[in-house]
């Protein structure tokens, strides 16, 4: 057996996986070569202080922070299922909570006009959608356009006199 | 928790699963330190390690459905810590502050279980636990990573291999050509 082989073999012999036959030839070879000898003394040594390495342990807070990150976790995980919700992704789903949307938005109006008809408004304040105040919008803007059509008339006669003035005033400084 | 002692990884799983959350707790109870040791040698960081450990455990958490009782627990969750190791190793080395001289060892205090030695065996062995940690640290991954699970954490060779993935001759041959490389480093060291 040569150093390389024994070398290579040392795992297997100590672990007693060799035949009996390379363990003959192995244990020969070690008897026979100091250098060889002396490495499976410096293997064994490597082996021991692995094993004998100090053991570390967790700080005493571990399990307080692995609890509390636990905890943030199921929050993460609520929050993107609401997400999920409200913005879902397939565009069925979406399209239904957009209409979903849609419908809200018209119920709500639907219920505020409905309501405020009902309840007349407040002191001072016109309640724009009660009938009575349409109305009285609609008489009071008709007797507005009555006030501009008399106001246009009052114009007109004026000025029919202002052109009769001035007609007579023409005719007497053709006649000096 | 002495009735938690009763139940095997595999019964504590399976529980959890079923929605016990207490036996999620005896699983860190039981993991927690072992997992640290093999994450700590191997990253060499005792902040970062804590660290990975906590995800570790977030990761059984929420991927708890995904164990199958077809491998042993310890494999699985050895597993998930050995990756996530590996990713924090990769992404320091992207990022350039891995360096062999910051050590683990003289940061930041962390707890040793106690053992029975002597003033003089406690100094020795303090330098000689630097030296190892160092030359640990020194090695190539593969070697690393397989040097600590049997030697330091002493699984089973089957378990190793199936922890990463790799067969079972590889691995007897990769702890004995780790078990050479950390020889010569200790060497060097002491030299």
């Amino acid at each position: 057996m040569y150093c390389n082989d024994f070398r290579n073999n040392l795992t297997s012999y100590l672990e007693n996986e060799l035949s009996t036959e390379e363990k003959k030839a192995t244990l020969a070879h070690e008897e026979s070569c100091v250098e060889c000898s002396s490495f499976k003394k410096e293997y064994l040594e490597v082996i021991g202080s692995l094993s004998k390495l100090a053991k570390v342990r967790t700080s005493p807070n571990f399990e307080k922070i692995l609890h509390q990150k636990l905890e943030d976790l199921s929050q993460e995980s609520l929050i993107n299922k609401i997400g999920e919700f409200l913005v879902p992704s397939s565009i069925g789903v979406r399209t239904a909570a957009v209409g979903f949307v849609a419908l809200l938005l018209v119920l709500s109006g639907s219920y505020l006009f409905y309501n405020s008809s009902f309840s007349g408004g407040g002191e001072g304040m016109p309640v724009l959608s009660s009938p009575s105040f349409i109305e009285k919008k609609v008489v009071e803007s008709s007797s507005e356009t009555k006030a501009e059509d008399e106001d246009e008339k009052s114009a007109e006669s004026e000025k029919t006199d202002e052109e009769e003035e001035m007609n007579s005033a023409e005719t007497e400084f053709n006649k000096k | 928790m002495s009735e938690g002692n009763k139940y095997t990884d595999e019964d504590l799983i399976a529980r959890f699963q079923n929605g016990d959350e207490y036996a999620f707790d005896e699983i860190v109870n039981r993991y927690k330190d072992r997992l640290l040791n093999f994450v700590f040698r191997f990253i060499g960081q005792i902040d970062e390690s804590e660290d990975i450990v906590q995800d570790t455990f977030l990761k059984v958490y929420k991927n708890k459905n995904s164990y199958e009782n077809i491998a042993r627990f310890s494999t699985w969750i050895y597993t998930i810590a050995g990756n996530l190791a590996k990713t924090e190793l990769r992404k320091r080395k992207r990022r350039r502050i891995f360096s062999i001289s910051k050590m683990g060892i003289d940061d930041k205090e962390f707890e040793l279980s106690s053992t029975a030695r002597t003033p003089e065996e406690n100094t020795e062995s303090i330098f000689n636990e630097k030296i190892i940690h160092n030359a640990i640290q020194k090695l190539p991954d593969k070697f690393r990573t397989v040097i600590i699970l049997r030697d330091i954490q002493e699984l089973s060779y089957d378990e190793i291999s199936k922890i990463i993935g790799v067969p079972l001759g590889t691995i007897k041959s990769r702890v004995n050509r780790a078990r050479l490389k950390l020889r010569e480093l200790l060497k060097d060291f002491k030299n």
